[in-house]
């Protein structure tokens, strides 16, 4: 458990460590998450408790499912990748920010407390985009890094305000507390925070209409992609939705919201999966619409609609994972991933092929792999749906039909027929290569055949965690052909069917529906793209505005801007008093005023700037006199030394600066003195309205009780700065000697032409 | 009295502010130096000015026999005026730089080396 | 600045001073005075010291850089803090110890004595740093 914590941590040794290791390491951590049992009390570490902020960890049936997926997982990519870009400099940097983006996705997926998820989530964002950008160098990369990061950015900050605002309705960020928090439905913020929550989550899992980002995430190194885009990233929306399944599920407006954009994305991301060529793309598409079939599920919210989420999470997983790996590797032998161009590489890639027909075969939902329950399960989800059943299942219907097309062109086409002309040079990658899609493979392969042993009982305490209270999941290969079963089996039919029929179709389907759908399913992508260039344009317009760069501009306006803020505040109260009372006043009292007066007014006009260092130094005097006089002997004696050290530094300094020159026109010193003029005004009168003794009288009280008996000293002002205070002259001393450091630096760190002088 | 110091404190904040606003870089360290006596004055006269009443413990007391001149915002002045030496040396060093580069003290023409 | 009286007199004063800097800085804790003010005066009196003779006869009396000064000040200034940590209070929360010595005196030892000690190396070390780097300046 411990070691999700401080996966982060280890990347630090990565860059000496080759893939295998690391792999090993993950693998290992996964077999700990394996054989740690899970349960429903979370751990807590407190963290911030003053907000409410504890590290909880929540390593229930869901917990538990996502740990494994993602480490599980994890650990082949990190094989994989090594063998995918074995030689390659930048790899201890992808390790790196793999390990990281792991922990932080383990952090969302174990994660007890909403904050604690949000930060997690955050994280993954960021280290995702580091991820996306990895080839840096290439214009596109970058462009498709940004592009998720600041539609998965926006989603985050929708998220937070949500979590923030559910905190607020609820009084707790605690997932459990949140679940049993009486009346959270019926709150006013309810639907706000919903909105908000699911605007983030859908962000993240790419739900119509912010699908357009996982696509072209797709620059990544396939491994990357693999990871991210098909076992991790992208299901974090998903599990963040389950999470909060018992907490805010089982509205109408829930499910309404669920159900219509998971819906509308599983259609559109099976269904435009088919008329892409590039592999990689395909295989995202597709994932767009296993999303959205998985937030579909969660919406419908049934406890046969949850047991098909849990099922179909884990088979996706899987399969996809896999796929993408394949994907990888062809592209890797044959150095092509156009589908119409792929073919008959079965005989030279004999592993890969069996890799991705198993992985393929699970996709398509065939008889007995892990795909076929996950789809059995969500028919039955769909028929019992409590409103819209049929439209679900029509579109279910169409959208894994579209995925069976779908995988045979991924993964059954390319290793049939003719060998291509490129195919001479096709051979096995490496171990690396294999070993993650095979692997994956048998699981699907494992998992169907054996009903989900070992797994069936995780899957349902996963599905447990989601719908709130555990219940049982049948996870059966054949559940016999009565009632609704019976009719998911018929529609199994169908969609192997109508599957087969859009895959013979493929080709005349590309070219027909090609240019009109593109159009619709590229249109969020330019609304981005318009948003983008918009926000830069309206920013440099702005920043050439107020940034001219001048700061007797910038001053003048924040002091504008600070007298008129004050002086309508100061209009706005109600007991306004100005009391103008010379009072008992003395002789040489007025004498110091004045020549702080008849200094300062020296400093402003003098010509010479020796002068106006003098008449500085003596205007410190005065300072020093009235701090003097009214019962300040510390200030007196700080002030006074300090002012010497200031004359002499500023003589040193000036000493190499020019003389005064008659830069401002007379316009410009009549509007500075004018500001100036208001400005000191203003300050008068605050000093005159608050003159009434406005400072919090029971603090001194309190120091100038205890400063003897606790502080064991008779200078009050001491024994605040040094004992109760102490931390704060701690913080003011570290900017004395940061700013030592800074001043040496300037002074000592010459231009190198300078150098020597 | 309070009213001479508010009249003072304000002459103060004027001056210093016309200085800031003056386009040579040596008059805006003058401003700023005037502007920080100014601030120190006026947490000084807000917290009520008294004679004769140092914060100080007598010998055989154990606390501060009332009336006293506040020690809180004394505590805070002093670290102001330290922290504003430190200011004031880094902007005049800095100040100093930035001429020995640039060449000039105008601070108008700076703006075209911003970037 | 090449003066006789001035380098005689301040071979005398700078002992004078900076022994009453170390004054004010302990009598601090009970009359004006403290680290800051005591930080202060010595590194006036230093300052006169390098403008009497010259900065590098400073530097070499300081034995140290005037930045290491400062760091050094900052430590004791954390370490300071510690005891109190140690005893399960808040960080800097002050330990008194009351030394009576034979005669009816007695002397009060606390963590807020280092720490004002602290302050004092810091304030000397920054001042000396800022002032001896810039006078070094001059000569060029």
């Amino acid at each position: 458990m411990v070691l999700a914590v401080i996966a982060p941590a280890l990347h630090r040794v990565a860059p000496e460590h080759t893939g295998r290791v690391l792999a090993l390491a993950v693998a290992a951590l996964f077999s700990v998450f394996a054989l740690t049992p899970h349960e429903a009390a979370p751990l807590v570490y407190a963290w911030a408790p003053s907000l409410d902020l504890h590290v909880s960890l929540l390593f229930d049936g869901l917990g538990k499912l996502m740990a494994l997926i993602v480490s599980g997982i994890g650990s082949l990519i990190l094989l994989y990748a090594n063998g995918y870009l074995h030689g390659d400099a930048r790899l201890p940097r992808l390790y790196a920010t793999l390990l990281a983006f792991m922990g932080a996705m383990l952090g969302v997926v174990l994660g007890g407390n909403l904050l604690f998820i949000f930060v997690c989530w955050e994280l993954t964002s960021v280290t995702s985009f580091i991820l996306i950008g990895f080839d840096h160098e290439r214009p596109a990369a970058r462009a498709a890094a940004l592009q998720a990061l600041l539609v998965t950015g926006a989603g985050g900050l929708c998220l937070l305000a949500g979590v923030i605002l559910l905190g607020q309705a609820a009084g707790s960020y605690e997932l459990g507390a949140l679940a049993s928090a009486p009346g959270l439905r019926e709150h006013g913020l309810y639907v706000p925070a919903l909105l908000l929550i699911l605007a983030g989550a859908f962000t993240k899992s790419a739900q119509v209409p912010f699908h357009f980002w996982l696509p072209g995430a797709m620059e990544a190194p396939t491994p990357i992609s693999a990871y991210l885009h098909s076992a991790t990233m992208v299901k974090a929306g998903v599990v963040l939705l389950a999470r909060l399944n018992p907490a805010l599920g089982g509205t109408e407006l829930w499910f309404g919201m669920l159900c219509g954009f998971g819906g509308a994305t599983m259609l559109l991301g099976n269904l435009g999966s088919l008329l892409l060529t590039d592999l990689k793309r395909v295989l995202a598409y597709s994932t767009v619409g296993m999303l959205g079939t998985l937030v579909l599920l969660i919406g419908i919210g049934t406890q046969a609609a949850l047991a098909a989420c849990v099922t179909m999470l884990l088979a996706h997983a899987l399969y996809k994972g896999a796929l993408f790996m394949v994907a990888g590797g062809v592209d890797h032998a044959v150095h092509t991933r156009d589908t119409t161009r792929l073919s008959g590489l079965g005989r030279a890639m004999p592993i890969t092929w069996a890799a991705a027909s198993m992985a393929a075969l699970s996709c398509m939902g065939v008889l007995p792999l892990l795909g076929f329950i996950a789809k059995e399960k969500s028919y039955v989800a769909a028929l019992g749906a409590p409103e819209f059943a049929l439209w679900i299942v029509a579109a279910s219907l169409v959208a894994s039909a579209a995925a069976f097309a779908m995988a045979a062109i991924v993964g059954v086409r390319p290793f049939m027929g003719r060998p291509m002309e490129q195919g001479a040079h096709a051979h096995e990658g490496s171990f690396d290569l294999w070993l993650g899609p095979m692997l994956l493979g048998v699981c699907s392969l494992w998992l169907g055949a054996t009903a989900g042993w070992p797994m069936a009982e995780l899957l349902e305490a996963a599905a447990g965690s989601i719908y709130g209270s555990e219940f049982e999941v049948a996870l059966k290969l054949w559940a016999g052909t009565e009632g609704v079963y019976g009719q998911a089996l018929l529609l199994s039919g169908a969609t192997v069917a109508i599957g087969a029929f859009l895959f013979a179709l493929r080709a005349p389907l590309r070219s027909l529906a090609g240019g009109l759908s593109f159009a619709t399913a590229l249109a969020p992508q330019r609304v981005y793209q318009l948003l983008y260039d918009g926000s830069l344009g309206v920013a440099a317009q702005i920043t050439r505005r107020v940034q001219n760069g001048l700061l007797n501009s910038y001053v003048r306006t924040v002091v504008l801007t600070l007298v008129g803020i004050s002086l309508w505040s100061l209009w706005r109260q109600p007991h306004l008093v100005v009391s103008f009372s010379v009072g008992e006043i003395r002789t040489y009292e007025i004498g110091i005023v004045a020549l702080i007066l008849v200094s300062c007014l020296v400093a402003v006009r003098s010509e010479s700037r020796m002068a106006a260092i003098v008449a500085l130094g003596v205007a410190g005097l005065g300072v020093t006199l009235v701090f003097a006089l009214f019962s300040g002997p510390d200030l007196a004696m700080t002030q006074i030394m300090v002012e010497t050290l200031t004359v002499l530094l500023f003589v040193l300094v000036f000493y190499h600066l020019p003389q005064y020159a008659r830069l401002s026109s007379s316009f410009e010193r009549v509007r500075d003195l004018v500001v100036s003029l208001i400005f000191g005004g203003l300050m008068t009168l605050l000093v005159l309205a608050a003159s009434t003794d406005i400072l919090d009288a029971p603090l001194s009280e309190f120091y100038a009780q205890n400063s003897l008996i606790k502080g064991h000293g008779r200078n009050v002002v001491n024994v605040i700065l040094v004992d109760f205070r102490a931390l704060d002259t701690l913080g003011e001393i570290t900017v004395l000697a940061a700013a030592a450091i800074g001043v040496v630096a300037m002074l000592r760190l010459k231009p190198a032409h300078k150098e020597g002088a | 009295m309070n009213t001479v110091m508010a009249l003072l404190i304000g002459m103060l904040y004027a001056s210093g502010m016309y200085m800031v606003l003056r386009r040579s870089m040596v008059k805006l360290i003058i401003g700023l130096a005037l502007l920080s006596h100014a601030a120190n004055l006026l947490i000084f006269t807000m917290a009520t000015l008294r004679r004769d009443r140092p914060p100080l413990i007598d010998e055989g007391e154990t606390a501060l026999a009332a009336p006293y001149a506040d020690p809180v915002p004394q505590a805070l002045i002093l670290t102001a005026i330290v922290i504003g030496f430190a200011v004031s040396a880094f902007a005049a060093i800095m100040i100093y730089r930035v001429y020995q580069t640039t060449g000039t003290d105008d601070l108008d023409q700076l703006h075209t080396t911003d970037s | 600045m090449n003066s006789l009286i001035l380098r005689t007199t301040t071979g005398f004063l700078l002992s004078l001073l900076v022994l009453f800097s170390v004054y004010l800085m302990l009598r601090g804790h009970n009359a004006p005075g403290g680290g800051f003010i005591g930080g202060l005066t010595a590194t006036a009196a230093l300052t006169l010291y390098a403008f009497a003779f010259d900065v590098a006869t400073v530097r070499k009396m300081l034995r140290i850089d005037p930045l290491s000064v400062a760091g050094l000040g900052l430590v004791l200034a954390l370490v300071s803090g510690l005891p109190g940590m140690l005893g399960g209070d808040a960080f800097l929360t002050s330990r008194w110890a009351v030394l009576a010595l034979p005669g009816g005196t007695e002397i009060h030892l606390g963590t807020p004595l280092l720490f004002d000690f602290g302050v004092y190396l810091v304030v000397i070390g920054v001042g000396c740093a800022v002032l001896l780097t810039m006078a070094e300046e001059r000569g060029e």
